[in-house]
């Protein structure tokens, strides 16, 4: 047998890419924020010296897909080999996770369900008894509390017996008369048409779907059931006085209302429990502000302060490295030149970069799982009405002062197209980790922490005024309907696993193009190139933001790599740290305001271009340059 | 008494009559766990958030509520 396919599947928030990243030892970005994982992850995992391919999925509601997110986890299901799923059940949200798992059952593929989170379903006062949830749905049935890694060998174990040893079949979970009257007609009619054999699903999910929500079947499965399926749904419509939809929900919803009923009871609390006392406070419509303040004052300031200790304690050992190749300057001039460029590149990302990206990642590692950030959205979403937008454009906004390439995939769970459009086009105007480092780094070496904030004010003020203008052209912003996931403790361990993971990446990617990046910047000096670069964007550099024409050539490569920008700077002038950069502070606010706010980096450039089409791409491109010119003048203006 | 959920007071329990929005809307407010005859417990009074809710049948977590889209769902409460 070929390496089994295991596909995690359920609600948002109910864990499953923590499950997966304990199977996985940290790969995927969960967070307690529905919406962080958009995109499918996979990873080869080995139990008993069995190889197993695992796939996490988005989180889904049910199985009638709404936002694109979803759409990814509903074709997958549908297409793709699949041999067992892991249904991930939130056990503080059981009658809800049941909803989906019924669906589960329906689809018909061999299923074992995580009753994920049961100790805090506990702690909330709801006793859950799994035997018998088994018994009702006979699937087996494990509890886990993966934050703490607890009950995955289970899970495994389970999910190895299901694969290996025989699987059950589970229980046909049954709706009123008159609905199963009716699928059962439909039922017959794809058997006897026999169109289901390039599809997972049962002809019963088939069935019950093509009164539900005939969008979600394939038309071929549909074309076979075309003379039944019309009469069918206004029979249904007069009977249930309801239409399809409705109807099945809402029977699908007492079905797992009784099955939470006759598997757990709730035990009753006399006292409001502390973590409902304090998210009373964080969703106050007043004071709910003040620790929202707090929190990015907080947020920037420890990133602000960690980081410059770290730069100072990175610069003592680094900056003996070029006695150690000054010789080579006056025999092999290239060579020094290239030797250089890799010690300039080095000296930029473990320097520099390194010691404010490391406790911004951290940072957001440790709020992402508080669920925290969700009541940042709520907070937000009248100021987010102002510029055209809702509360769920909070949600990659936030995501993108980590890193642009996966808020721009967190764009997807935006339901309506215009607000998906319009957060995608504004998402460059946020400073991602690379941005930030480059606010910091030049501040805290040029203007002071004062500089630093009133970068971000400015930036935020212009994204609030862009945004306001493009929704005038576009029309009113969607209603938002978004979930507040419970507050959580996070747990160091993981959230350190999730930096670890990050830093490998950062390592892996972006410093090698820092190296390279300053090599060329070296050459070019060499070969004198950057010189005509400088002069064919001087009009711009010099004329516009009155900056020295050297910077010309550093904004090229800042669309690579924006941290490029800090490294080239330095090479640009001949200097060894920020500190000794010949610029104005005034100066500098200008070169900060446009190296923020002037195109998106060619990551992001590229995943928006997949994601949005070239037409998005070139209105973001164009409208990031304008707005940072415009921007970077001004500021221009009234400081110099 | 029946009134909008909007204008719906706070904490006072609240039994989910009707959903009047488009279906897209009223699909995912299904989806996210909210139906007709539920009981749900609103938060907030109007002010520039969202509408926050909690459904009380299922015991679930939180949920905002957009005020346009909370206009248009139905509930119906005791008077004290």
């Amino acid at each position: 047998m070929k390496n089994p396919e295991i596909v995690l599947i359920g609600q948002p928030n109910a864990g499953k890419s923590t499950v997966f990243n304990v199977l996985s030892d940290i790969k995927a970005a969960a967070s307690n924020f529905s919406g962080t994982s958009v995109e499918k992850f996979e990873n080869d995992i080995t139990i008993d010296g069995r190889v197993f391919h695992v796939i996490d999925l988005p989180g889904v509601y049910s199985l009638n897909p709404g936002d694109e997110a979803e759409k990814v986890t509903y074709a997958y299901l549908s297409e793709k080999k699949i041999d067992l799923v892991i249904n991930v059940v939130d056990a503080t949200q059981l009658a809800r996770g049941l909803e989906l798992t019924v669906e589960l059952i329906e689809f018909g593929i061999p299923m074992v369900m995580a009753l994920n989170m049961w100790d805090e379903a506990e702690r909330k006062g709801l006793k859950i008894y799994p035997e018998k949830l088994e018994g009702f749905l006979n699937i087996p049935v494990v509890t886990t509390s993966a934050l703490y890694g607890k009950g995955i060998k289970n899970l495994m174990n389970s999910c190895y017996n299901t694969i290996y040893n025989g699987n059950r079949p589970p229980a046909k979970l049954e709706y009123t008369s008159h609905i199963e009257e009716n699928v059962g007609k439909i039922e017959k009619a794809l058997s006897e048409h026999n169109t289901l054999i390039s599809k997972n699903g049962s002809p019963r999910f088939y069935a019950i779907k093509a009164i539900e929500n005939p969008q979600v079947v394939p038309e071929t499965i549909l074309k076979s059931i075309h003379d039944i399926l019309e009469p069918i749904r206004e029979d249904i419509r007069q009977t249930h006085k309801k239409d399809g939809h409705e109807t099945i929900s809402y029977e699908r919803h007492h079905i797992s209302m009784k099955l939470m009923e006759e598997t757990s009871h709730f035990i009753d609390r006399k006292t409001v429990p502390f973590r409902e006392k304090v998210d009373r406070y964080l969703l106050h419509p007043i004071l709910g502000y003040f620790p929202l303040l707090a929190f990015f004052f907080l947020f920037f300031t420890v990133i602000y302060f960690t980081g410059n200790l770290l730069s100072d304690l990175a610069a003592v050992p680094i900056e003996k490295i070029p006695g150690l190749y000054a010789g080579l300057k006056s025999n092999h001039l290239f060579l020094w030149f290239t030797v250089d460029g890799i010690y300039q590149g080095l000296e930029g990302a473990v320097g520099i970069v390194l010691p404010y990206f490391l406790p911004l990642i951290f940072l957001m590692s440790v709020f992402e799982d508080t669920g925290y950030l969700s009541r940042m959205a709520f907070m937000l979403d009248g100021f987010m009405h102002k510029i055209g937008l809702h509360g769920k454009s909070v949600v990659p906004f936030i995501l993108g002062f980590g890193c642009s390439v996966p808020a721009m995939y967190g764009v997807r769970i935006i339901e309506n197209k215009r607000d998906r459009m319009l957060t995608a086009i504004l998402l460059p105007f946020i400073p991602c980790s690379a941005r930030t480092t480059v606010i910091l780094a030049m501040t805290a070496a040029l203007t002071g922490p004062l500089g630093a904030m009133f970068i971000y004010f400015f930036v935020i003020f212009l994204l609030a005024i862009t945004g306001k203008i493009l929704s005038l052209f576009m029309g009113k912003a969607t209603g938002l309907v978004m979930e507040i996931p419970d507050l959580k403790i996070p747990s160091l361990k993981v959230s350190i696993s999730k930096t670890r993971m990050k830093m490998k990446q950062f390592l892996k990617f972006a410093v090698p193009f820092l190296i390279l990046g300053s090599i060329a910047m070296a050459w070019l000096e060499y070969l004198k190139i950057n010189d005509i670069i400088d002069n064919v964007f001087a009009p711009v550099v010099k004329g516009i933001m009155g900056l020295p024409e050297i910077l010309g050539s550093t904004l090229v490569f800042g669309f690579f790599r924006k941290e490029l920008v800090l490294v080239m700077t330095n090479t640009a002038f001949g200097v060894k740290s920020i500190g000794e950069i010949p610029l104005s502070p005034e100066q500098v606010l200008v070169f900060v305001v446009f190296v923020t706010l002037y195109f998106p980096c060619f990551s992001t450039f590229v995943v928006m271009w997949k994601e949005f089409g070239k037409k998005v791409v070139f209105l973001s491109s164009v409208l990031s340059i304008v707005v940072a010119l415009i921007a970077a003048f001004a500021v221009k203006i009234v400081l110099l | 008494m029946n009134i909008n959920l909007l204008d719906a007071p706070s904490n006072t329990e609240l039994e989910v009559l009707e959903i009047n929005a488009g279906h897209k809307a009223k699909a995912r407010l299904i989806s996210m766990g909210l139906h007709m005859g539920d009981k749900v417990l609103k938060y907030n009074e109007n002010s520039w958030c969202p509408v926050l809710i909690r459904n009380v049948t299922l015991n679930s977590a939180k949920i905002a509520i957009g005020k346009r889209l909370a206009e248009k769902i139905m509930v119906r409460y005791e008077k004290p």
